[in-house]
């Protein structure tokens, strides 16, 4: 399954379209939390919000997570140990107050296991290729905040 | 808290955290488990501020690391006062601005780490690095 995560706030047509769009291309089935309760889709499963406990089920079934760029989804993939595909909210296109889900995407492009895409075209190009999980590798900043904290122990 | 475990696999340590469970999934079945408050909890706080001296009374730590919230401020609080090296490390999900906790806990900790380079004055608040 295809777990879609609008966030807890702002409704994500532009994902959520998308993923509407290509998912008879798709490898997996979708079900998508969308934060909007106008949303409709004959294609995938949706539902505006879930439950903590419900959310946390969905992303340990999920086989990728797809998002918006928010820094809750992206701790949560890592926890999970998902390959994670993220959409930054645009503040030109009323996503978002402002575009700092470009620059949250931005500083993590480095993580393995996470894609960054910007439309619908990049984002069926990515789902249909191989996918890592997150979290599995440590990476460099976190090792210098590791040391940073062992001399503060010493 | 536990993406941070490395950094004290050579020390013994004491977790404590305010949800029951937490600790099962890593091992911790002896996770000290602390009344949840926040600021608007009222009379909330002044039982967390008893068990938070209680716990830092009876373990004696020579450290003091939190990751968050008002349970992890106050336990630092209480170690500053009995002279322990007291160390907080602001949640990577603050990016523009300080928690309130770590707002406070930067000039109670003797060290306050920010995961986020914009947020790090060198001084108050230092950037060393991230979880992610």
């Amino acid at each position: 399954m295809i777990f879609a995560v609008a966030g807890s706030q702002l409704k994500f047509p532009r994902l959520m379209d998308a993923l509407h769009e290509i998912a008879p291309e798709l490898p997996d089935t979708v079900f998508a939390q969308t934060a909007d309760p106008k949303f409709a889709s004959d294609r995938i499963t949706h539902a505006p919000f879930l439950a903590p406990d419900q959310f946390e089920r969905k992303l340990e079934a999920a086989s990728v997570i797809v998002a918006h760029a928010g820094i809750g989804i992206l701790i949560a993939a890592s926890n999970h140990r998902k390959p994670l595909v993220v959409m930054p909210r645009r503040a030109a296109l009323s996503e978002h107050r402002n575009d700092h889900q470009l620059a949250t995407a931005g500083r993590f492009r480095h993580l393995p296991g996470l894609s960054i895409v910007h439309d619908q075209q990049e984002l069926m190009r990515v789902l249909a290729g191989p996918l890592v999980p997150m979290g599995e590798r440590s990476n460099p900043l976190s090792d210098q905040l590791f040391s940073a904290i062992q001399a503060e122990l010493a | 808290m536990m993406r941070l475990r490395p950094a004290f696999a050579e020390n013994k340590v004491v977790f404590a955290c305010t949800m029951r469970d937490a600790g099962a999934p890593y091992g911790l079945a002896d996770t000290i488990i602390l009344p949840d408050a926040n600021r608007d909890s009222g009379f909330g706080i002044w039982r967390l501020f008893v068990e938070t001296r209680r716990l830092v009374s009876t373990e004696a730590p020579t450290t003091v690391i939190s990751t968050g919230a008002l349970p992890g401020l106050l336990a630092i609080f209480w170690g500053r006062l009995r002279g322990a090296r007291c160390i907080w490390v602001e949640s990577i999900a603050n990016g523009e601005k300080l928690s309130g906790c770590g707002s406070v806990a930067r000039y109670l900790a003797h060290r306050c780490f920010v995961q986020w380079p914009e947020l790090a004055d060198g001084k108050r608040t230092i950037y060393a690095g991230a979880v992610l």
